[in-house]
């Protein structure tokens, strides 16, 4: 009789956790549907990763290249989104510019989900949102992920001791869970696991389409030293620096700094050294990814105001210049798509014999002027 | 017994987070440099840098002559016909600043400039006005392939070539804060030997070390609140 | 009163009452406090973070659990005890060298499985019978054990808060060993001798030999610490030289040298040894998914960053006071909960006082000192059921060996800036 009540003791806990898990999945499922791009009329083609590094075909990795070619010749501007998933500024600009960009000389590609495995799962002890949902002038919602900044365990595990990358990137320590970070694991490696195919996708992409200048969008935590900075390449340097110039002219805080020359794995630097592109990743603050970020909710992803860094800032513990108000989402977005902008303008001040010409969305007055509600398209 | 040790302990955690919640202001006195916190946004400079040697949490704080509302500050006056074309500009440091100082020139409309950050002593003679932006910066001397020793050496010859041809010299220092240090300090002293004119983004002047000097060697002296504020500089400088 | 308070009174408050008034298990009590804080927050019950929160540690879940197995073959196989017998019979002449040699039995399972439990349980279970043997109290010796233990818990390679700390500010956890050893083996040795050395006079080795098991060395000889010279051999190599080595992953090697104990010595039944080994685990396992589920609820809910930010506002004395009352006290709850509740914060706080990972080590060090506190006091509760003693007398030993630690750690934490030499 004992053992028959342990029997079903153990059914019933057995139980407890399937409906646990079960329940758990259903959200974490819906995170695998990609939000939908209402992509502005010039999109010429959709492009899959895989074509460029066949090992991905059919994998979670195979993302989406939106291509804009104005047939006219020139330049190409590749700019990545979602490198990192919760640096949600990354993803957002990127689709902002999918859906409202027109190019008139050069070609333009969009990736808005580098990492499309880290946009599946959310990171552990950080009680992220996975999806938030803003409501646009129409009175119609679009929902977006928050991701993790690595590549989701299930798609690739586990992380072993030690690795070394085809950068040279040593990875141990608790730094070998960053083989599941794109930007550690840069030129990439056709063979390698999925995150390294992903970045040998992307080094491909931009060998074979003769990519002039990349721009690698991230946002940092307002601990971060290098917020409102944008990192080059030594050869993309010049363009950066007049860059940063210009955006100051406008009013707007913006530094340009060398990549380190031992920041292996990193775009900025892998990338640049292993690809004739111009490479650049630049930095915008985001409160909802450091320690001290009180309630998540759409609200502090949305508005990016968090109390509690404003007062860490006065205490003197944060050295960038937090607003009282915080920094909402589309200020961060319009401050990416105007540093792309302006990083197109120096480039062809620098290489104007393969232009690239596009306009997207207008100034930075412009955008704050039309909020998120305005910048993105109603979707069916 | 375990009651007791749980009231206690319940007692312990609230009087310690609720302390936690209201005694911000009586706070014994925290680590170095605190200070209120309006003075503190007004010596933030839009300066940039690499954090090489240079610990942001020490911040010194100091008056400010330039702020959000006064971008400029001079101290002297400038004589802008000393400063004719052609100009080189070049780097002693290879800090990222000075692809900044490039920036100025191209967006002031300066034509007749030269961009050379490892420009070499033979380039010299070829110049009416050099301008060094100063700052060391490892990465940048890294990026370059050379070290500590060979940027030295090159600003030794440099410095050589100047005082045997005697262009007008115009030190910049744009870095801020972050850009001084043992060896910036060093480049920026032997370019003061020869300067006729100092442009400093002022995050730089913490410890009074450009004023003084102005003051002693009697050069004239421009303070910038933010890099961007020297494209009116110079502007004004060369677009006579 | 700001919400988040009340949110962390809630979750702190459940916590409590589960634990203590309605005597469920630790891991459960922390659901349940993690739960109260969603709902008290307005959150709900937020399923998928309660999910993400329990599977936070899986990695760590797995190398506990294999560990645990590896103790238990080599505790079954005659492995430990032999060590014992060759320590005493060696060494009875020098009794200091032999507690200290004992200590360090006792802190081995805690070094490489990262849990207090688990040296208490297996090698606590053996080296007990000497220190008793020897004319040592039992509550003294449960000390020794409940301390000895605690140091192993922190002593590198593994120690979890460490981990948990370095994780919160995203630092790699490299560079541990010269810190943490630099303070957990004088703490040891301290403990054992101030606690023990006295009752060791005169020790006749004849009456000691008859309680040790003086055959299983003998029948088996070196064969018996292959095990044990294996995975030393294993865990050095896939470190030492990874680009011959396979990488085989900790759990693995474990396993590895689980199997091979069930050959290298006395026969068991490895299939009752692999149960025993895991039902001594899963409160410890169950834990740290109870501790996952609370800190993600404590950071969804804004509790965390609540925290830090009035940590923060405090001053420097204030802190180290907190650091070495709140944050040990807060092992009461859970040593685990201490590091990634309270010793992030500090260390953000600390950060430009020295050593970034010194002070990180020496705040885990704090930390696992939590496990000595009642009510949960893990260490502490086997240690005094292992000498057939309740807690209470085991701990009032306890308080000089816990006070001292407390202090030499403060004195490092101050003179961290001169120890970066120690974590190249």
């Amino acid at each position: 009789m004992k053992k028959y009540s342990y029997l079903w003791k153990n059914i019933l806990v057995l139980a407890v956790a399937l409906l646990f898990a079960a329940v758990a999945a259903h959200d974490f499922l819906a995170m695998r549907t990609p939000e939908p791009v209402a992509a502005s009329d010039g999109l010429t083609r959709v492009a899959k990763l895989s074509e460029y590094c066949a090992n991905l075909k059919g994998t979670v990795g195979d993302e989406e290249i939106y291509m804009f070619d104005s047939g006219v010749p020139g330049g190409t501007f590749l700019v990545l989104g979602g490198t990192h998933p919760n640096e949600s500024a990354g993803m957002m600009a990127a689709i902002a510019m999918a859906e409202n960009i027109e190019v008139t000389a050069g070609r333009v590609f969009i990736m808005p989900w580098t990492n499309t495995s880290g946009f599946t799962h959310t990171s552990p002890l950080d009680g992220m949102q996975d999806l938030f949902t803003i409501t646009l002038k129409d009175g119609s919602t679009r929902t977006f992920r928050v991701g993790n900044r690595l590549t989701n365990p299930v798609d690739q595990w586990p992380d072993r001791n030690y690795y070394e990358g085809t950068s040279g990137r040593k990875l141990v320590g608790t730094e070998t869970a960053e083989i599941r970070n794109v930007n550690r694991l840069y030129p990439g490696n056709e063979n390698g696991v999925l995150t390294e195919q992903v970045c040998a996708g992307i080094k491909n992409l931009i060998d074979r389409e003769n990519v002039s200048i990349v721009m690698d969008m991230h946002e940092g935590s307002p601990e971060f030293f290098y917020l409102d900075t944008t990192m080059a390449h030594e050869r993309a340097l010049n363009v950066a620096s007049l860059m940063a110039m210009d955006m100051g002219m406008d009013g707007l805080d913006m530094k340009a700094e060398l990549s380190g020359q031992t920041s292996y794995g990193l775009s900025h630097r892998s990338l640049g050294d292993n690809t004739n592109a111009l490479m650049t990743l630049m930095e915008t603050y985001n409160p909802s990814m450091g320690p001290l970020h009180g309630k998540m909710d759409d609200d502090l992803i949305i508005n990016g105001n968090e109390p509690n860094y404003y007062q860490a800032h006065l205490d003197g513990y944060i050295y960038y210049r937090v607003k009282e108000n915080g920094i909402p989402l589309i200020e961060r977005i319009a401050r990416h798509i105007v540093c792309i902008t302006k990083l197109k303008d120096a480039y062809n001040l620098y290489y104007p014999e393969a232009p690239i010409e596009f306009t997207c969305l207008g100034s930075y007055d412009d955008m704050m002027k039309l909020g998120l509600e305005g910048v993105f398209k109603p979707v069916k | 017994m375990k009651k007791i040790i749980a009231i206690l302990l319940a007692v312990l955690f609230v009087t310690a987070f609720a302390a936690c919640g209201g005694k911000t202001e009586e706070a014994a006195p925290a680590p170095a440099a605190e200070a209120p916190a309006e003075q503190k946004q007004e010596t933030y400079t839009s300066s940039q840098g690499t954090v090489d040697g240079y610990d942001p949490n020490q911040k010194t704080e100091f008056a400010m002559n330039t702020s959000e509302s006064v971008r400029t500050f001079n101290i002297g006056e400038v004589d802008a016909s000393l400063f004719e074309t052609p100009i080189l500009v070049t780097s002693f440091g290879q800090s990222a600043d000075t692809s900044m100082m490039d920036a100025i020139m191209k967006r002031s409309g300066v034509k007749d400039y030269a961009f050379n950050a490892l420009a070499q002593d033979t380039d010299i003679k070829n110049y009416k006005t050099v301008i060094i932006v100063c700052g060391a910066s490892s990465k940048g001397l890294g990026a370059a392939g050379i070290s500590e020793a060979d940027e030295t050496a090159r600003a030794e010859k440099i410095m050589a070539a100047i005082k045997e041809t005697n262009p007008a010299v115009i030190m910049c220092h744009l870095g801020g804060s972050m850009r001084r240090g043992v060896l910036s300090d060093k480049l920026t002293d032997m370019v003061l030997e020869v300067a006729k004119y100092m442009v400093v983004v002022e995050d730089a002047n913490f410890d009074g070390k450009f004023t003084t000097v102005a003051q002693e060697k009697n050069i004239p002296l421009t303070y910038l609140f933010a890099i961007k504020d020297g494209m009116d500089v110079f502007s004004a400088l060369f677009n006579k | 009163m700001d919400i988040e308070l009340l949110v962390l009174l809630a979750m702190l408050g459940v916590f409590l009452i589960g634990n203590l008034l309605l005597k469920l298990p630790v891991s459960l009590s922390m659901i349940l406090g993690a739960v109260a804080g969603a709902l008290v927050a307005g959150e709900g019950v937020p399923i998928r973070h309660l999910f993400e929160g329990c599977f936070t540690y899986v990695d760590t879940i797995l190398i506990i659990s294999t560990a645990m197995l590896f103790m238990t073959a080599i505790q079954r196989s005659g492995a430990l005890e032999a060590l014992n017998a060759l320590i005493v019979t060696k060494f009875y002449k020098v009794p200091a060298l032999m507690l200290i040699l004992l200590m360090f039995i006792v802190m081995f399972p805690g070094m490489i499985t990262g849990s207090s439990t688990a040296a208490v349980l297996s090698a606590g279970a053996i080296v007990a019978p000497i220190l008793l043997k020897i004319g040592i109290p039992k509550a003294r010796a449960g000390a020794i054990l409940a301390v000895g233990a605690i140091m192993g818990m922190a002593a590198p390679p593994v120690n979890i808060p460490a981990m948990l700390i370095a994780g919160g500010v995203d630092m790699p956890y490299i560079g541990f060993e010269g810190p943490l050893f630099l303070i957990t083996i004088p703490c040891a040795i301290f403990t054992v001798l101030f606690l023990g050395l006295k009752y060791c006079k005169n020790l006749d080795i004849e009456e000691l030999k008859k309680d040790l098991d003086m055959e299983v060395g003998k029948k088996y000889g070196f064969k018996l610490y292959i095990p044990i010279l294996l995975l030393v051999v294993l865990l050095v190599l896939t470190r030492a030289v990874p680009k011959i080595m396979p990488q085989l992953g900790t759990p693995l090697i474990f396993l590895l040298c689980a199997v091979v104990a069930v050959f290298t010595g006395r026969r068991f039944n490895a299939w009752e040894g692999g149960l025993e080994a895991m039902d001594t685990t899963i409160p410890v396992l169950a834990k740290l998914m109870g501790v996952g589920m609370f800190i993600q609820i404590l950071t969804l809910t804004g509790a965390r960053g609540y925290i830090v930010v009035s940590c923060l506002g405090w001053g420097l004395v204030a802190l180290y006071i907190a650091i070495c009352t709140i944050m040990p006290g807060f092992g009461a709850v859970s040593s685990y909960g201490a590091a990634s509740v309270m010793g992030v914060p500090f260390l953000l706080v600390l950060l430009d006082t020295g050593d970034q990972i010194t002070i990180a080590a020496l705040l885990s060090f704090i930390c696992c000192l939590g496990d000595l506190m009642p009510p949960t006091a893990l260490a502490g509760n086997y240690a005094a059921q292992i000498v057939g003693l309740k807690y209470k007398p085991v701990l009032k030993h306890c308080v000089i060996p816990f006070l001292v630690c407390i202090a030499l750690a403060v004195i490092y934490l101050l003179n961290s800036k001169y120890m970066g030499f120690l974590t190249r």
